[in-house]
């Protein structure tokens, strides 16, 4: 524990942080002062508490209905990251192993994975989005499903390249002289050694996620309501920006800190996870 | 050439073809090993030497199954060992193990040691748990290496270290065969005789074959009993060590044994440098390949490949001296 003692500032607030969320995020039943669809009809557009008449029964002030936004932001939180999360975890273990199937296999197999590849990356991915929610109408599993496979044309074009790099290098020849499966070369061998770049893609496209769950949500084929989200509450906010802006700024910092937070741990992460930088 | 050997070889072709682009260039075929003749006796080291390029590794490489490659014979213990690598018996790649060049490059660096050398054997399922990890130590223990090493990874060994846990994680294995390609050219001097004396206790405790690829003659000297000189894809002369070092036949051995560095400034003699660069693969010369260089040359050299034929009254203890050279055969032109 003594590597914890020369963590820099950031890194550490970012874990704080990070740490924080996961904990809001679970413990959201227990925390949260109100329930997220509570309405308080004689509180609506409450200020912050520090802003005048605000009310300590509602510290982050309330929105249109009275809902209270502290109480609505902690389980925004939950079911955010959890979606961003798990869209991001499919997205990484699906471009992960196009990716090695490609390498692995060459010929027609990397040829139709490149070609997907390319296909994704050309569409615009939120108008797919849009008409596959459109058509087979909103589902949180179909959502999350569409979060997974946003972005998993990066990690396929990552880990392919860094693969076929890989798979040429002297200890996956050795691994196979040695008769090891494809299974073990890739997955036991290889994987350690590109997941650094898979983390960092991870950090950038975590955030990303989220800001797509923000779109959908904004344009009204993200989470339903009376479920919330933090994409849902800034596009709810929207329209109360000017008279009341804490419905939409405090969901937004929320975004804002939690995806810089991310992306400084994944930093940190991917410095920590190589040995060569590590130092003996 | 008629013993009976553990590895058995017999016209290797090995093959790099460039595709070329359509309608603008051809692509081309190169033979980085065009024809070639080795057998290894149980329990000897052989020594494969020749300039870079010349083929070496690739035929050590082909010997595992790796690469574009055919054979007429190419038998291990008897059996045919022609198929690739993926389509090799498992017994198969027990048996024959491979060393190579650059033991930093053959070593997974997020792994431990211990992990890599025992690895083989989880690979073949020789053995389980607390065993596979007996059986690593002793492998590291063969190859002299403390116990301190084992928690640690590749970049924080030494050189000499890391070419010792790479010989440990084939030997795991008890192979029959190592195929060792250049395993100490990355090495510093001192570390090189370390590895090499270690190559040879293994050959003298274990009865183990061993191929020693390298280009460095001396090292070729002192470890091996047999030598098999490559040139441009071809063997050009093969004989036991002494012997062939003593009285070397082909121009192309004669000029490599004289640039041996001698132990002694005074012993040096005037060097019979080779004139010129070696064709490239893709456009050997016909006839004898080192015809443009060869300062014996004559018309038939020009014409006719040469083969690899026993020397008459060149044979010791039972290992044949061979030339592939239409001069030295005809014994006029043998030096001093």
């Amino acid at each position: 524990m003594a590597r914890l003692a020369g963590l820099p500032l950031s890194v550490r607030l970012s874990g704080v942080w990070v740490l924080a969320m996961l904990a809001v995020a679970i413990l959201a039943d227990w925390i949260a002062p109100y329930d997220y669809a509570a309405i308080d009809l004689r509180n609506r557009l409450t200020p912050p508490i520090w802003m005048t008449g605000g009310t300590w029964l509602h510290p982050l002030g309330t929105d249109d209905l009275g809902r209270d936004v502290l109480s609505r932001i902690i389980y925004s939180v939950r079911t955010s990251l959890a979606v961003a999360l798990l869209g991001t975890i499919i997205g990484a273990a699906l471009g992960t192993s196009l990716g090695f199937l490609a390498a692995r296999f060459r010929g027609w197999v990397d040829d139709l994975v490149t070609m997907a590849i390319d296909f994704q990356a050309a569409l615009p991915f939120l108008i797919l989005a849009l008409a596959a929610l459109a058509f087979l109408g909103n589902s949180l599993v179909l959502f999350v499903a569409i979060m997974g496979v946003y972005g998993w044309e990066r990690y396929a074009r990552i880990v392919r390249g860094m693969a076929f790099a890989a798979q040429a290098q002297g200890y996956a020849i050795a691994l196979r002289t040695l008769g090891a499966s494809s299974a073990r070369v890739y997955f036991a061998h290889i994987l350690p050694n590109i997941a650094s770049a898979i983390i960092v893609n991870m950090t950038l496209n975590f955030p990303e996620t989220v800001l797509l769950e923000t779109s959908l949500s904004f344009l009204g084929l993200g989470i339903q309501p009376p479920m919330t989200s933090l994409g849902n509450m800034v596009g709810f906010g929207r329209d109360y920006l000017l008279s009341a802006w804490w419905i939409a700024v405090c969901p937004a910092v929320v975004i804002f800190v939690t995806t810089l937070a991310f992306s400084l741990l994944g930093d940190w992460l991917r410095d920590y996870l190589d040995p060569a930088l590590r130092g003996s | 050439m008629t013993e009976v050997g553990l590895l058995e070889l017999r016209g290797l072709r090995c093959r790099f073809a460039s595709r070329g682009i359509p309608l603008i260039a051809p692509g081309t075929t190169v033979h980085a090993v065009d024809g070639v003749d080795l057998t290894l006796a149980p329990g000897e080291i052989l020594g494969l030497v020749g300039e870079s390029g010349c083929g070496k590794s690739t035929l050590a490489k082909a010997l595992m199954g790796l690469g574009d490659y055919q054979a007429e014979t190419m038998r291990f213990a008897g059996q045919d060992i022609r198929a690739p690598l993926d389509r090799r018996p498992r017994d198969l790649l027990r048996r024959i193990q491979y060393v190579f060049q650059d033991p930093l490059d053959a070593l997974d660096p997020r792994r431990s040691v211990l992990y890599q050398v025992a690895e083989p054997l989880l690979i073949h399922g020789l053995a389980s748990g607390a065993e596979r990890e007996a059986r690593a130590r002793a492998a590291l223990r063969d190859v002299n290496l403390g116990a301190d090493i084992e928690v640690k990874f590749p970049h924080q060994l030494s050189g000499g270290q890391r070419q010792r846990v790479v010989i440990a994680r084939a030997l795991v294995l008890a192979p029959e065969v190592l195929i060792c390609d250049e395993p100490v050219s990355a090495l510093d001097v001192s570390i090189q005789a370390q590895v090499v004396n270690l190559l040879r206790d293994l050959r003298d405790r274990r009865g183990l074959t061993i191929l020693f690829i390298s280009h460095d003659l001396g090292l070729v000297r002192h470890l091996c009993d047999r030598v098999a000189v490559m040139y441009l894809g071809r063997i050009c002369e093969t004989g036991p060590i002494e012997p062939l070092f003593e009285r070397p036949r082909h121009p192309y051995t004669q000029a490599l044994v004289a640039a041996i560095p001698p132990p002694h400034p005074r012993l040096r003699k005037p060097l019979k440098r080779l004139i010129g660069e070696p064709p490239r693969p893709g456009s050997p010369p016909p006839g004898c390949r080192f015809h443009p260089r060869c300062p014996l040359c004559e018309a038939a050299c020009r014409t006719e490949p040469p083969a690899l034929l026993p020397i008459v009254g060149a044979q010791h203890d039972g290992a044949q001296q061979s030339v592939a050279c239409h001069v030295a055969r005809r014994g006029e032109a043998l030096p001093c």
